[in-house]
């Protein structure tokens, strides 16, 4: 027997259990590099083709579809996890290094899989894995946003798996193929695409985005950034390309992620609306790609180039502000200011993420963007066109200007913080990622090589470059002139996450109210009832041991066991 | 409002007009695809840029001081 194939996922995922069992640091720092590394060597390795094919009941579970359009999302995913261990490296934590190396192990799983159960299998992984990365910062606002975090995800996967249910009782197969013929014709279609669209945090599905990304640790939120909306984009372009609502919503998002970003007051959360601005344009790009259309296969490109960029810049540009919150301790503009003299090189690298995601000339943004914009100028939709460009505008504005100047300069540093050095490694982290960012701006064609479509855009055209150069210099403007209006303000902007919070808090209060008063009124009576709920509530405690290492545990060895028993399964084929 | 002068103000208007003038240049020699109607504007992103920002500014302060700003332990209660 000859084993043709491994899954990159599952390196990563297995891999990563034995880093607490590594006793000497050096060592420990040298294999969690090396994981990532194995799995790209695995990567350049891989055929196209269907592999490690699992028969289970009468459904047929396929772990390693490898073609045109997984094969891009692995890559990117792989190439950011070796940037972002390098970033991590300095961590004490092994834990948190587990949990971020199977969150980047499922999401290879959630692209590799050729069926409807497998992915799904992935996709609660990808969820239990990254909430880890938000409780290990260890706070209480990082232990609720976790909460609320969760939650958004089992129920998008309860949504998701009820539609899957759905569609193999009526077709009979879990096959995950494009669903575009069939659009419209079943409600499993439309539980299959919301529970797509919750991890593409489409608004208005996307505050826990917003909510739990800035909560994360420092570098669990850079691997945040990365799995979880670009494997919702990949399963949307595989599953849902040309479905036109997506069209709309993706221009919408795009737009709606750059208004609320604007009025943002923590760092990492402005960068994290800009996660739903930048899928967005992935988002639309799908719902234009109509198969068969010169303009849909460039949408396509567009979408999928875009999310191989967008990984690179989004993971830099965290990774910068990660570095102001590690040597400063603080997030928010209004607690910072003035820091260019004491972190130049974070600046700097971090601009480069910031022209990048910006779309300027000589960036990698620029030749991803432009490919999507330039399919809606081709389907000749005008709305489409100037929501894409104005989020741009919106873009440049808040994450070239507006932050830069509230965290680097805008007058001298509050005496109440103090600047530590930066560990050497995150530095050397953001700079891999930054030179990826323009080696692929300046030398795109690696990229449009191994796009899922034949690549006849050019990006570096002279009006394409002049368009884009006038558009941000031109913005310039009216920030120079507001600029003082934009210092951060000391307060939360609500989202559509309040038609959660509020009202499930008053329904919990009335429940208690309703509880006490009947408690009061058994009470006098036959105090049957209260002895009972103690009793019960006593026990429910006692299962809890409010341990985050045991909640750990638990989760892995399910995990563990279902991966076992699939990979066993694959590799005897 | 007075207009700043600091050495790296000038390069940008330095860079301002280059962009203008170059865009006017290819708009004018260059036979490319129109799509939409704006396409036929000279210097159509200087001006789309300039006021789309303003637009974006105007919708966003709106929206967040009249609806959506809210102090910081809003959800503490």
């Amino acid at each position: 027997m000859t084993i043709e194939w491994i899954h990159p996922g599952l390196i990563l995922i297995f891999g990563a259990l034995l880093i607490p069992f590594i006793r000497n640091r050096k060592l420990k720092q040298a294999y969690f590099l090396l994981l990532p590394v194995i799995a790209l060597i695995d990567l350049l390795m891989m055929q196209h083709g269907s592999y490690w094919n699992v028969n289970f009941m009468e459904y047929e579970l396929v772990l390693g579809r490898v073609d045109r359009l997984s094969i891009v999302f692995a890559y990117v995913f792989v190439i950011a996890a070796i940037c972002m261990n390098i970033y991590a490296l300095h961590l004490e934590r092994d834990w948190e290094h587990v949990s971020a190396m199977m969150y980047a192990g499922a999401g290879l799983g959630a692209v590799f899989a050729g069926d409807l159960f497998t992915l799904y299998i992935f996709w609660e992984v990808m969820a239990w894995a990254s909430l880890f990365l938000i409780w290990f910062r260890g706070t209480k606002a990082a232990h609720n946003a976790g909460f609320r975090y969760i939650m958004w995800h089992l129920a998008g996967g309860v949504i998701l798996l009820g539609g899957i249910v759905m569609y193999t009782q009526s077709t009979g197969s879990i096959e995950f193929t494009s669903f575009t013929q069939f659009w419209g014709t079943g409600l499993c279609y439309y539980l299959i695409l919301l529970g797509f669209i919750i991890n593409a945090a489409v608004p208005p599905l996307h505050p826990w985005l917003a909510d739990a990304y800035p909560e994360a640790t420092v570098t669990g939120a850079v691997y945040m950034t990365a799995f979880t909306t670009k494997s919702a984009v990949y399963v949307l372009a595989r599953g849902f390309p040309g479905v036109e609502i997506l069209m709309w919503l993706g221009a919408i998002m795009a737009v709606y992620g750059v208004i609320f970003a604007m009025l943002q007051n923590d760092g990492r959360r402005l960068l994290a609306y800009h996660i739903v601005s930048q899928v967005g344009y992935m988002v639309c790009g799908v719902g234009m790609g109509i198969f068969g259309l010169a303009a849909g296969e460039m949408a396509i490109n567009g979408a999928t180039a875009h999310a191989f960029c967008h990984i690179l810049y989004k993971a830099l540009l965290f990774m910068g502000m990660g570095v102001v919150l590690e040597v400063t301790g603080k997030s928010k503009f209004t607690e910072l200011g003035g820091l260019y003299k004491y972190m130049p090189v974070t600046f700097w690298l971090y601009m480069i993420g910031a022209f990048s995601i910006s779309g300027f000339p000589l960036f990698n943004g620029f030749v991803s963007k432009t490919m999507t914009v330039e399919a809606s100028a081709m389907l000749h939709e005008p709305i489409i066109w100037l929501l894409l460009e104005g989020a741009s505008i919106g873009t440049f504005f808040c994450i070239a200007l507006k932050l830069p100047r509230n965290v680097w300069f805008g007058g001298e540093k509050p005496a109440s913080i103090e600047v530590k050095k930066p560990p050497k490694n995150m530095l050397a982290g953001m700079g891999l990622t930054a030179a990826l960012c323009v080696i692929l701006g300046v030398y795109p064609e690696p990229l449009y090589n191994i796009l899922p479509y034949a690549v006849e855009f050019v990006p570096y055209t002279a009006g394409h470059v002049i368009a884009m150069s006038q558009l941000f210099i031109f913005a310039f403007i009216p920030f120079w002139i507001m600029r003082e209006k934009f210092r951060g303000e000391p307060e939360i902007v609500l989202d559509t996450d309040w038609f959660v919070r509020k009202p499930g808090r008053w329904f919990i209060r009335f429940c208690e109210n309703t509880l006490i008063k009947y408690a009061e009124f058994d009470e006098k009576r036959c105090f049957i009832f209260p002895a009972l709920f103690e009793r019960l509530s006593k026990a429910i405690r006692s299962i809890q041991t409010g341990y985050l290492t045991y909640y750990l545990q638990i989760v892995l060895l399910i995990v563990m066991v279902t991966l076992v028993l699939a990979s066993i399964g694959g590799m005897l084929l | 409002m007075e207009i700043p002068t600091g050495p790296y103000f000038k390069l940008y208007y330095v860079i301002l007009i280059i962009s203008v003038i170059a865009g006017v240049l290819h708009d004018v020699m260059a036979h490319h695809e129109v799509h939409f109607v704006w396409d036929k504007i000279p210097a159509f992103h200087a001006v789309f840029g300039f006021l789309g920002c303003f637009v974006l500014i105007f919708v966003s302060k709106t929206l967040g001081h009249y609806l959506l700003m809210r102090r910081e332990d809003y959800y503490d209660d």
